[in-house]
């Protein structure tokens, strides 16, 4: 029988689908207050689900962000502040359709497509994860270095307009990964002789301080609230809709496939796969010249794209142990916590939690369009709690959250030092993304090297003798030589590097 | 609070020396040419490197970004500093005065920062402080600290 079968009972049950709907809870509350993130969902959420059963918890993560990315929406279409980063692209256009009397319009909209592309997305999960996994089952380390390797890269490049500000980022994150003994000779590294160091960075304290606290921060920043909507009833959420999917198909199906690829690249989740889906959609529109005065097509596109990139994370995060985006870093250091290392071989030990987890991301995405719909009719309400009440309470989930994990108080050292750190980092254009994977990813890739090296005492060469390993190998090179060389072949030919570098020259004259 | 690209470039490089430094007393493994010294070589390499580079294209803008901009009045950043005071506080302060007091002077404390209305933000901190205990003490089994309280309750 297909172990789908046996995943079904372990989800559809009244323990766990009464989690989700908790979650679904939480997580439409917090995608539509402005300032609380979907990441920041999931880091909150752990200390909770920690102390449940693998499945309920996961189910509980899977929900709450489905529910966050759409409720991001709301505030977006109603205010123009986007709930979360992943409604960013889109949320002037839907405010735009507010204005035009479109507001139900857009959000229904924007939930239609938003539960497709995660439905989408779902599919390409569960059909390319286990296929996927049969491969990764041939993989040694010298594979896994490579993989590593490739998806720190890759979250240096897509993370953010600056790599060398993304480079500076995964630097740190690695840097946070060699503290505590090391892997090879169990030497203290880093530890300050805090014996709470000799563990390594705590890694849920960590997430909680770098998305929490540090959000929190930014956001009493500002201590203006947002002015509460003025609103008629919004009953009529689903007028029109059916026009506007016939009509514009193809961008579900554009949207929901780059969606789901950005989401699989690791270091970049919904709110790329929004920007570049909303950015391709006007390109392919047949009246790019409406985009921006409140024209529905974007929001096709970008709305399907952020739910699917959720979906999409899942596929390297759970194959590989490689997050697919800031939420799945989350993830897989819960996963690695509760003893469950992600990768092939949790394919074939417990399938059951596999497709639990495939089955619990169906009903979520299903289940986000009767919630999100009482959602939309709940958002003036939601949106009237003042924000300077949020933070505070925030702080002291975070606070607890942090302790919890090991009824310690040096997690809330750990939560107060990154957050100050994610603070500083973000108010100077330093993306966090990158930070997260190498905290994530640091001690996957030394390891293997690590083991690596010792099979092939000691020869580097070994990581291209086999087959898959070179391809991999070479394809990372590549991608770490082209910026240098395009800049040397730009420097031969006595072009500027780039328009920012001449613009510099003139600040400096 | 925007910092020249300069100025954090400087502090990369200090750092990448300190960690570089550090990182040269870590033991090798005999008969092995990797340990425990590599990555973290590697990475305060990679640190100084590119914190060189942020020192350059911080000093080429030298003119057009201050050192430090922030961006608007010095008093918004009471608010982050409260934040920091806080966390500092709760782990200063909760082993012995306990869960309860120390979470509510944090966030109704915060919170009249913050909005004012002393009356509802005194409910609103009980009212919070008061769940949260009960969430992680009572159904999570955290044991959040009793503190002073500790004779009333046992």
């Amino acid at each position: 029988m297909h172990p789908i079968f046996d995943a079904l009972p372990l989800v559809l049950n009244f323990e766990v689908l009464t989690v989700m709907l908790a979650a679904a809870v939480f997580g439409l509350l917090v995608g539509c207050i402005p300032g609380l993130t979907a990441t920041m969902a999931t880091a909150l959420l752990v200390p909770i689900t920690f102390f449940m059963d693998p499945v309920p918890a996961i189910a509980a993560m899977v929900t709450a962000t489905a529910m966050a990315i759409f409720a991001g929406d709301l505030p977006g279409a109603l205010l123009r502040v986007p709930g979360t980063p992943a409604s960013a692209a889109y949320a002037a256009e839907a405010y735009a359709m507010t204005r035009k009397g479109l507001g139900e319009q857009a959000l229904g909209t924007a939930l239609i497509c938003s539960a497709i592309g995660g439905l989408v997305g779902t599919t390409v999960l569960v059909l390319s994860a286990p296929m996927l996994a049969e491969v990764a089952l041939q993989f040694t380390q010298f594979e896994y270095f490579w993989l590593a390797c490739l998806g720190l890269t890759c979250a240096v490049f897509v993370s953010t307009a600056s790599p060398l500000k993304g480079a500076v980022s995964l630097l740190i994150g690695l840097f946070l990964a060699t503290v505590g003994l090391d892997v090879t000779a169990g030497h203290p590294r880093y530890t300050l002789g805090v014996p709470d160091l000799f563990g390594g960075v705590a890694f849920i304290p960590a997430m909680i301080g770098m998305f929490a606290v540090a959000e929190i921060m930014r956001n009493v920043l500002q201590t203006q609230d947002v002015p509460a909507p003025r609103l008629q009833g919004l009953l009529h959420v689903f007028r029109g809709v059916g026009g506007i999917l016939r009509r514009y198909w193809k961008g579900i199906v554009r949207g929901s496939a780059i969606g789901t690829g950005v989401g699989v690249l690791p270091g970049a989740g919904g709110d790329i796969g929004a920007w570049v889906s909303y950015a391709l959609s006007k390109r392919f529109s047949k009246e790019p010249q409406k985009f921006g005065t409140g024209h529905v097509e974007g929001i096709v596109d970008a709305g399907a794209s952020n739910n699917a990139a959720l979906s999409g994370a899942w596929v390297p995060a759970l194959v590989f142990g490689i997050p697919g985006d800031s939420i799945t870093a989350i993830v897989i250091g819960v996963l690695y916590v509760k003893g469950m290392n992600p990768g092939p071989m949790i394919f074939i030990n417990s399938p059951e939690l596999i497709y639990g987890v495939f089955v619990a991301f169906f009903i979520a995405n299903l289940a986000l369009i009767p919630l999100g719909f009482l959602a939309i009719g709940g958002a003036r309400y939601i949106l009237r709690i003042p924000r300077s009440v949020i933070w505070p309470i925030v702080l002291l989930l975070s606070i607890v959250g942090a302790y919890a994990i090991d009824n310690s108080l040096f997690g809330v050292v750990i939560v107060l030092v990154m957050g100050v750190l994610a603070f500083i980092m973000e108010e100077n254009g330093f993306p966090v993304a990158p930070a997260i994977l190498g905290l994530v990813l640091g001690p996957m890739l030394e390891g293997n090297f690590m083991t690596a090296m010792i099979k092939a005492d000691g020869d580097l060469l070994a990581f291209f003798e086999r087959p898959i390993a070179a391809v991999l190998g070479v394809l990372v090179l590549l991608v770490w030589l082209l910026p240098l060389l395009s800049a040397a072949w730009r420097g031969v030919a006595g072009r500027p590097a780039s328009p920012i570098s001449s613009e510099e020259e003139r600040d400096a004259r | 609070m925007k910092l020249n690209d300069a100025l954090i470039g400087a502090a990369l490089i200090v750092f990448s020396l300190i960690a570089g430094l550090e990182a040269r007393s870590f033991p090798q493994v005999p008969g092995q040419n990797y340990g425990a010294a590599l990555f973290p070589l590697i990475i305060s390499v990679g640190l100084g490197v590119t914190g060189s580079i942020l020192v350059v294209s911080g000093l080429r803008r030298w003119r057009a970004a201050p050192l430090v901009d922030l961006g608007g009045a010095p008093g918004r950043f009471v608010n982050v500093g409260l934040v920091i005071a806080a966390l500092v506080f709760y782990v200063l302060a909760s082993e012995t005065l306990g869960f309860i007091p120390t979470a509510f002077v944090i966030v109704a404390g915060l919170l009249l920062r913050l909005r004012g209305r002393p009356l509802s933000s005194i409910v609103i901190a009980a009212g919070t402080v008061l769940a949260v205990h009960q969430a992680f003490n009572e159904w999570l089994l955290v044991p959040l600290p009793w503190g002073v309280l500790e004779p009333l309750v046992f």
